[in-house]
């Protein structure tokens, strides 16, 4: 058997120690929401939804859409420090694509770095590839808002019923452990 | 860089089973190996080529020429190879997005000028098909960075539905066009003796056979039957696209007294669709607040480009009946547009950075400024 040295071809970075969730705090006074609208199909309804969802057992102060020019990108510095600046926490969506699910999950973890709970709304067969992310930039387990695929051809009726399965899941990642 | 003992006879089981192939044999990326691939662009191994910062990933020449080991690239590709990859994670580019999503993109590779023909690429007939070296496999090396060192990985983070057969390798060489018109570096304003590298995040190619056509507007209106089916996801959005003219077609251009620019004028202002030739296809408009479509003209048409400048227009391809083709990007040039670069050749002085900048003492400046942090202090 003839022995050779091959360099290992792929990634060879350490993995990043696992970063800080940011604070999750009581809102009692009404909680001032940002959503992430990527401008995928249905995204602006189905945010709206979930907020509404929210603010039917919870008080709401705000609710502020943001759209981003290409679901393909994260947000930019500057919009993301403004919309760490004015909310309480995030909801960014939709991810039902590669790219769209990775820079919107992205987003959420833009705001996590700024003290900002985020919530990321993914379809479920983009769940893995968020998990692999969050994995990657250290923030193993992040746990995404999970509704079935697709989304974008669904009637109002349909992305209302899961709205509201969502926001048990919202409350446990934007609020403090015990808010449920 | 990690190296590993492995069996000689068995590299190619090892590499595999690592899912570290594109599934077709690789050549052992052995330091001798590795160091020529270097050599052959006097790059050195810790030399950044860039990032995908939405990934914490950085991509250095020493990975890249690992990769161009496995893809089989001669050490004389590696300038080209490098400069496609600084295309790629040109922030522009979006490697991050381009490389995730569901639309499964080939890496669109084209190169104009000298080199090209010095390390024997193919221009002509059958250039996207197999058989030349260069072009399978300088496209195959940023692949397989891409795959490797950006970890574009089925299921890992590569969400590709589809795909395409030219994700395995396409890269290509312009065949220069006769005078008036231009190559495609000087129509992007290089010089003739430069040799550039476009990158398009792209489909695969799409075939134009016109046969019976003699006219410009002719050939280019059944080259707008490729460019405008609703079905395609640019259609309406403002994407970008490659026009490949071969022998036959760009002759009858030519001759007839077109320029390119007038090519590309033409395929902007007649690729514009309606909605009902949107909607007549079963593609449903999406609603406002969903900003994919870009905003519809005075015309009532959606633009399928911004402008000229997002057509390139190559001549390219073997002599026939009256082939040519057109390979449009992946998608709406919003979320990845076309990045050139020129290719610095290996032996190739740096640019004389002239006695004001190369007189100035670091010392007394570095001496400065730790002396005012400690003042800030």
């Amino acid at each position: 058997m003839a022995m050779i040295q091959v360099y290992r071809p792929v990634h060879t970075d350490p993995k990043l120690p696992p970063a800080p969730l940011a604070p999750r705090r009581h809102l009692a006074g009404g909680a001032r929401i940002a959503l992430i609208n990527n401008g995928k199909p249905k995204t602006t309804d189905l945010l709206g939804y979930i907020a509404e969802a929210f603010g039917r057992i919870h008080p709401v102060a705000s609710v502020t859409l943001h759209s981003k020019p290409s679901a393909g990108s994260p947000l930019d510095v500057p919009t993301a420090d403004r919309i760490a600046a004015e909310s309480d926490f995030v909801i960014a969506g939709l991810g039902d694509c590669g790219a769209c699910s990775s820079c919107s999950l992205i987003d959420a973890v833009m705001m996590e770095e700024r003290g900002i709970p985020g919530a990321v709304v993914i379809t479920d067969p983009f769940v893995d590839v968020c998990a692999r992310l969050s994995d990657r930039l250290g923030y193993a387990g992040y746990r995404p808002i999970m509704i079935p695929h697709p989304a974008a051809s669904r009637s109002d009726e349909w992305l209302r019923g899961w709205a509201d399965r969502s926001v048990a899941v919202l409350v446990s990642q934007v609020l403090p452990e015990g808010s449920a | 860089m990690e190296l590993l003992e492995i069996d000689e006879a068995a590299a190619f089981d090892f590499f595999a089973e690592h899912d570290w192939t594109d599934g077709l044999p690789i050549i052992p990326p052995t330091p001798e190996r590795v160091a020529a691939m270097l050599a052959g662009a006097d790059a050195q191994e810790d030399e950044i080529l860039g990032s995908v910062p939405e990934r914490k990933r950085t991509v250095t020449a020493g990975m890249a020429a690992v990769n161009a080991v496995m893809a089989g690239c001669r050490p004389e590709y590696f300038p080209i190879v490098l400069t496609a990859l600084r295309a790629m994670l040109d922030p522009a580019w979006n490697a991050n997005g381009v490389l995730t999503s569901t639309g499964g993109s080939a890496t669109c590779i084209i190169v104009s000028g000298p080199l090209a023909g010095k390390i024997g690429m193919n221009a002509k007939s059958n250039l996207f098909g197999p058989g030349n070296r260069a072009n399978a496999t300088i496209g195959r090396a940023a692949r397989l960075v891409a795959r490797n060192v950006i970890g574009a990985r089925t299921s890992v983070q590569d969400e590709s539905c589809m795909a395409t057969p030219a994700k395995y390798t396409f890269c290509f060489a312009e065949d220069d066009p006769p005078a008036p018109w231009q190559s495609l570096r000087q129509q992007l304003g290089f010089d003739a003796g430069d040799t550039i590298v476009c990158v398009m995040a792209s489909e695969g190619p799409r075939q134009l056979a016109n046969f019976t056509n003699g006219t410009p507007e002719g050939v280019l209106r059944s080259m707008l039957s490729l460019i405008t089916p609703p079905g395609s996801v640019i259609v309406g959005k403002g994407g970008q696209g490659v026009v490949v003219l071969g022998p036959e077609h760009q002759f009858i251009i030519r001759e007839q007294g077109w320029s390119q620019r007038d090519i590309q004028e033409f395929l902007v202002r007649e690729s514009r669709v309606t909605k009902e030739q949107i909607e007549a296809a079963g593609v449903l408009l999406e609603k406002p607040g969903d900003h994919h479509y870009l905003p519809i003209g005075e015309d009532g048409k959606y633009p399928t480009f911004h402008g000229p400048d997002d057509i390139l227009v190559v001549t390219a391809g073997g002599h026939g009946a009256g082939w040519s083709s057109y390979i449009p990007s992946f998608v709406p040039a919003k979320h990845s547009v076309i990045v050139t670069r020129r290719v610095r050749e290996a032996g190739e002085a740096l640019p004389d950075c002239g006695p004001d900048s190369c007189e100035i003492d670091i010392s007394a400046i570095l001496a400065k400024s730790v002396n005012a942090g400690t003042e800030n202090v």
